[in-house]
């Protein structure tokens, strides 16, 4: 499974906190939080994120609307021997009548069968059925539900549950990806969709390298994408077919850029742990205690504070260290950007205001380009042009 | 990446104070605009929660619905929203003459008087999320039917158009029909947290004013005044969200329980107006710092002067309500469902004309704004040192020599625009200027090739020359051709009300 | 009848309460909160926060328990006033649909032909305890709710309901099967709308939405146009045209998977499928070590 060695620490770091998962929507979120240790860390020994977080003091969670929204409409497109994917899949991917072989490999009904659905059972269950589709066994299925399949991510092995996937003989492997966002008149919402697609990107990512370890072409995935949203303001499932080959390159670049996380793990101090979870029944003390421990482990992993960590259960407490540095990213990703290897705020606005000569090339740029905004800056500035605050 | 803006970021983030980024307000505020803000359910559009809205500050409605998944309810909620918004519409209603210089009336090209709409209406959200959503929720609104199996009054479909035709004002750029709250504070100042907590609106008025928070909202120990920006924005940001989603939190703490109560309340019996309570107090309670932070930042923005160009732009919004309310009277109001594709690259284009246009805009009216253009290099400031206005040169046809007053100037910034480049004069914007040389220390030689006639700048002024102009006049240079990026293998589906 | 006044102290909350003979311990809860209650208010006009914040925690437990207590004493009445018990409203839904049908089809079916809502969540207990009674008398009903089989290794289907008086090569499912069943589920649904609107029933309206929203995913099962009623004849004929490409097949490997659960189980299994429990040193294929 993992490399044994960083294994080992990985386990260590996560201590005694219970394993969480690296999803499909994490591994998407490495497009949005590049280059981050301590993101990459923490993923990689399932540090389940959002109770870390909130056990650091930062909100988060999800809506329990939203949950239950998403679980209603997946149901109603998976229901009745799973009707409504089946008109889909003829509407949108061209399957003819006979297209209809399933099997269920979602967790609930593995355990029904075989008593346990740990992922190894699920991902070998997977595997044998898609080794049957492609070679073209009568057995073979259709559509699978809720497969699940591996991606390596910087060393780590990462467990990944589609949708589903849909087959016809003589075709491709198409991902579906069900959201309970809605298509009004026939446009699905654009933010929603681009975060649906790429994850569905990472399934698709997945899918190749099985199947490839299979001994198939990994060209018999395709890299169109059925998504199936609300349509309207009803709970209808429409279909809709993207195909997003420029984002799967896109992803498997940043996947092969991630440092190992080997490496990385190799360079954090000795020792590092997380405590285990405060139970509800925990003290004020206790609480107070594996924050502080928590918080010593996670600050000992470099971070890398940018514009897309506002999606990151752990942003206000990067950014409170980022603040605390007086780093220059306090602003955004625009500071890292513009002010380079320059790091502190203070550094990047005396060498603007010509308080401080620079002695390096980054200085040098920043001195000039910012530096040009603060002269023009200082011309205008002139205290009667503030605007009053009335009613202060 | 704007440097000037970056850097007045750093200024605040090292004095824990917003920086003005202009000294006048680009954006019209009406006397009588209307606040909303308004909560739905995470996940689906669909299903507004509350609306909290009103004409002033003291005098605020509330509507909720007790479940927000049950259709007839949340139909009943939005009647009594839409009747509370039409009445507010309906005080726009007045039009007068159009005439001209010397009064008399114009016409239309279809023979009809034109009028002109005396005021406009005015909506006021927290943030551009929920100014989008307000689409949503016309195009929820527009086509319900008054019959069949879940029957509406009359009142939502009209609603519906109304709104459709005020957020079509938006997409199209530089209309202040619709407004939200975090778009007029970011005109106008600029934190020092990154843009993405700027979305936030308490965290991002925080900034500019530290004392607007209420001591109510938080518990006894804390103190809310004398507070830098960093500190109010940290206890701002712990508070609801502004919308149109709730806080995830919020949801689990407070909405699903409300909700829950509301449901074993109604099957038990209990009369559903009583039932609703539980879900009235969280809405009300999670929606007034918001309500209070838009109307904050309604008094911030008025406290600036008003830019020469936002009455302009302001007319185009009264014409378009001046046509929309024509067709109200004449019942002839319908929209189409799905754009045709000559009429997206017309909103395209139209969009960004209208970005430009604002722009330009902002930079003539406000030295503030012309100071981001200048720290860019797309304008340049400095001393004239010498002018001769008797000066010439070859004129067009290359013949004759004409008279173009030249003018050198020593700017404060090395200029970054190349010769030949024209410049528009800040002060006068008839005045054009070519830029003929810039020599090894820095000082710009221009040529005037327009508005020679008029006042031309002194030797000794410091002035601003722009490499970009005001618009002038409004060509319909809009596509009536399909553009080939806008052109589909086949005719989308058009639905008509 | 007593009637209680509890005083008006200094600042406190002055309460009639007019108590029925009620037992004891609803008798002592009730006092509990109406103690809380003047506590609160000392505490607000003392201006003592915590203790008030306390105060409010503490009764919003309280008034919880208070408000059980009162439900329980107030009638025996069972939640739901059914005029049949739960496992025969699944039984007649079941026999309306004639194939195996997720719960959620049979919860569906019974609320809008018979107007009885039937709790999902209920139903994988009441599983549970249907074969705990067949297992106490084999054989003493004619019918007990079971899980649909999974044609390969004959474990029960999650989900999914049938009937023990179904054949097992009903209930046996082939990967074709969820299928099919859904499109015999539909032809008799429709039968059972004709026989609604020949009769003017009126349960119809709501079976028909139903039937509508299964037909969607037939092929030229319903018309383009909205109409007032369904064609059921079309429904029917549109099911039956993809059956004959589906059952055929279907039918056969149902009937081999049938013969081998016949040879391999005995009847407890094969009315209640098969649970293997891997042990721990299984390989990877889910098959003991």
């Amino acid at each position: 499974m993992t490399t044994t060695g960083t294994g080992g620490v990985l386990a260590v770091i996560r201590g005694g906190m219970p394993a969480g998962a690296l999803d499909a929507r994490r591994i998407a979120g490495t497009l949005d939080q590049p280059g981050c240790a301590r993101r990459q860390i923490l993923d990689a020994a399932a540090i389940p994120i959002e109770r870390l977080a909130t056990l650091l003091g930062c909100p988060s969670g999800q809506s329990p609307f939203a949950i239950i929204r998403g679980n209603v409409f997946e149901q109603r497109v998976f229901d009745n021997g799973m009707a409504e994917l089946i008109a889909l899949v003829r509407e949108h991917l061209d399957h003819d009548l006979t297209a209809v072989d399933q099997v269920d490999l979602s967790c609930d009904q593995l355990t029904e069968a075989y008593g346990r659905a740990d992922n190894n059972l699920r991902v070998a269950e997977t595997r044998r059925h898609l080794s049957a589709m492609l070679s073209g066994d009568p057995s073979g299925r259709h559509l699978l539900r809720h497969p699940m399949t591996t991606l390596d991510v910087g060393g780590v092995t990462a467990y990944l549950e589609a949708d589903a996937f849909s087959f016809v003989h003589g075709g491709q492997l198409t991902t579906v990806e069900v959201k309970s966002f809605a298509a009004i008149d026939g446009v699905p919402d654009p933010p929603k969709s681009a975060a649906a697609l790429t994850q569905a990107a990472v399934y698709i990512a997945s899918l190749q390298d099985t199947i490839t370890d299979l001994g198939f072409d990994p060209s018999r995935v395709s890299t169109r994408v059925l998504l199936i949203l609300p349509r309207d303001f009803s709970l209808t499932p429409a279909g809709f077919v993207r195909d997003i080959a420029p984002t799967v390159r896109r992803l498997r670049r940043r996947l092969a850029a991630l440092p190992a996380t080997t490496a990385l793990v190799a360079a954090l101090p000795v020792g590092l742990s997380l405590p285990a979870l405060p139970s509800k029944q925990a003290t004020e003390d206790e609480r107070e205690h594996a924050r502080r421990a928590a918080a010593g482990t996670v600050s000992a992993m470099p971070r890398r504070f940018r514009d897309g960590c506002i999606s990151c259960p752990l942003f206000r407490y990067c950014r409170t260290e980022a603040r605390a540095a007086d780093e220059v990213t306090v602003i955004g990703s625009v500071g890292a950007e513009l002010c380079g290897d320059v790091g502190t705020v203070a550094e990047v606005l005396s060498l603007a205001r010509g308080a401080r000569q620079p002695t390096t090339p980054a200085e040098t740029a920043v001195a000039m380009h910012v530096g040009r905004a603060a002269a023009v800056a200082a011309r205008h500035a002139d205290p009667t042009s503030r605007p009053s605050l009335s009613g202060a | 990446m704007d440097p000037y803006l970056a850097y007045q970021r750093l200024v605040a983030a090292e004095t824990h104070t917003a920086q003005p980024v202009a000294s006048c307000r680009h954006v019209h505020l009406s006397t009588q605009p209307l606040v909303l803000c308004a909560y739905h359910l995470a996940g689906d559009e669909g299903a507004p929660v509350a609306f909290l809205y009103g004409r002033s500050p003291d005098a605020a409605n509330l509507v909720v619905v007790g479940e927000p998944r049950n259709r007839s309810l949340r139909f009943r909620m939005l009647e009594r929203l839409a009747a509370d918004v039409e009445r507010y519409l309906g005080r726009f209603w007045s039009r007068r003459a159009v005439v001209d210089d010397r009064g008399r009336q114009k016409y239309d090209p279809d023979g009809r008087p034109r009028l002109l709409a005396i005021d406009a209406p005015q909506l006021i959200v927290p943030n551009s999320g929920t100014a989008d959503w307000l689409t949503t929720l016309a195009r929820s609104t527009i086509w319900l039917r008054t019959d069949g199996d879940y029957p509406v009054d009359a009142v939502l479909p009209r609603f519906g158009a109304h709104l459709t035709h005020l957020t079509k004002r938006r997409a199209t750029g530089g209309s202040a029909n619709i407004v939200a709250a975090t778009e007029l504070l970011d005109l106008h100042w600029v934190t020092g947290q990154t843009d993405a907590e700027d979305a936030n609106l308490a965290t991002r008025l925080s900034w500019i004013d530290p004392n607007w928070l209420e001591p109510s909202w938080f518990s006894a120990a804390t103190s809310v005044r004398g507070l830098d920006a960093i500190a109010a924005a940290r206890l701002a940001e712990v508070l609801p969200g502004a919308g149109p989603v709730p806080d995830p939190t919020w949801d689990v703490n407070e909405l699903e329980p409300a909700v829950n109560t509301y449901n074993r309340a109604v099957s038990a019996g209990v009369d559903p107006a009583a039932a609703v309570e539980a879900v009235t107090d969280a809405a009300a309670d999670a929606l007034a710092p918001t309500w209070a932070a838009t109307w904050r930042a309604i008094e911030l923005s008025r406290g600036l002067p008003e830019a020469a160009s936002v009455s302009r732009r302001w007319e185009l919004d009264r014409q378009a309500w001046t046509w929309h309310i024509g067709r109200v009277d004449a019942e002839r109001v319908w929209f189409r469902r799905f754009r045709t594709a000559i009429q997206s690259a017309r909103l395209l284009a139209q969009s960004e004309a209208a970005a430009a246009t604002l722009a330009a805009d902002m930079a003539f009216d406000d030295p503030l704004v012309m100071a981001r253009a200048v720290a860019d290099g797309m304008a340049i400031e400095g001393i004239v040192i010498e002018r001769d206005d008797t000066h010439r040169r070859p004129g067009p046809s290359a013949r004759r020599m004409v008279t173009r007053p030249l003018i050198r100037l020593r700017p404060h910034e090395d200029c970054l625009q190349p010769i030949g480049t024209t410049l528009t004069w800040s002060t006068n914007t008839g005045v054009e200027l070519e830029i003929t040389n810039i020599a090894d220390d820095g000082v710009v030689t221009l040529t005037v090739t327009a508005g020679m006639r008029s006042p031309l700048p002194e030797v000794g002024d410091d002035v601003c020359l722009a490499a970009f102009s005001p618009p002038r006049y409004y060509p319909d240079t809009l596509p009536t051709d399909v553009p080939w990026t806008h052109r589909l293998p086949a005719p989308p589906d058009e639905g008509v009300a | 009848m007593v009637s209680v006044e509890i005083g008006n102290k200094r600042g406190c909350c002055v309460a009639v309460c007019i108590v029925l003979t009620v037992d004891e311990g609803l008798q002592a809860i009730l006092d509990r909160v109406n103690a809380l209650q003047c506590q609160l208010a000392e505490a607000l006009v003392a201006g003592d926060d915590n203790a008030a914040e306390r105060l409010v925690a503490e009764l919003s437990v309280v008034e919880r328990r208070r408000n059980r207590l009162v439900h329980r004493s107030l009638s025996d009445a069972p939640a739901y006033n059914v005029t049949m018990p739960l496992r025969d409203q699944v039984i007649r839904a079941l026999t309306l649909l004639g194939r195996p049908a997720s719960a959620r089809l049979v919860a569906d079916v019974s609320k809008a032909r018979w107007g009885e809502p039937i709790p999902t969540k209920r139903l994988s207990s009441l599983r549970r305890d249907e074969q705990a009674s067949w297992e106490a008398n084999p054989g003493a009903r004619a019918a007990y709710l079971t899980a649909a089989l999974t044609g390969d290794r004959f474990a029960p289907v999650r989900g999914v309901l049938a009937l023990s008086s179904w054949p097992l090569d009903v209930r046996i499912l082939g990967p074709a099967s969820p299928r099919v069943d859904l499109l015999v589920n539909l032809v008799n649904l429709a039968r059972e709308l004709a026989a609604g609107y020949d009769s003017d029933a009126a349960w119809t309206p709501a079976l028909q939405r139903l039937v509508v929203r299964l037909a969607r995913t037939v092929p030229t099962a319903l018309r383009d146009g909205i109409s007032e009623s369904l064609d059921t004849d079309r429904i029917r004929r549109a099911s039956q045209r993809e059956l004959e490409v589906l059952e055929p097949t279907d039918s056969e490997e149902r009937a081999a998977a049938a013969k081998r659960a016949a040879n391999q189980l005995d009847v407890r299994h094969q009315l209640f499928g098969v649970r293997m429990h891997v042990v721990v040193g299984g390989n990877a294929n889910g098959e003991p070590g």
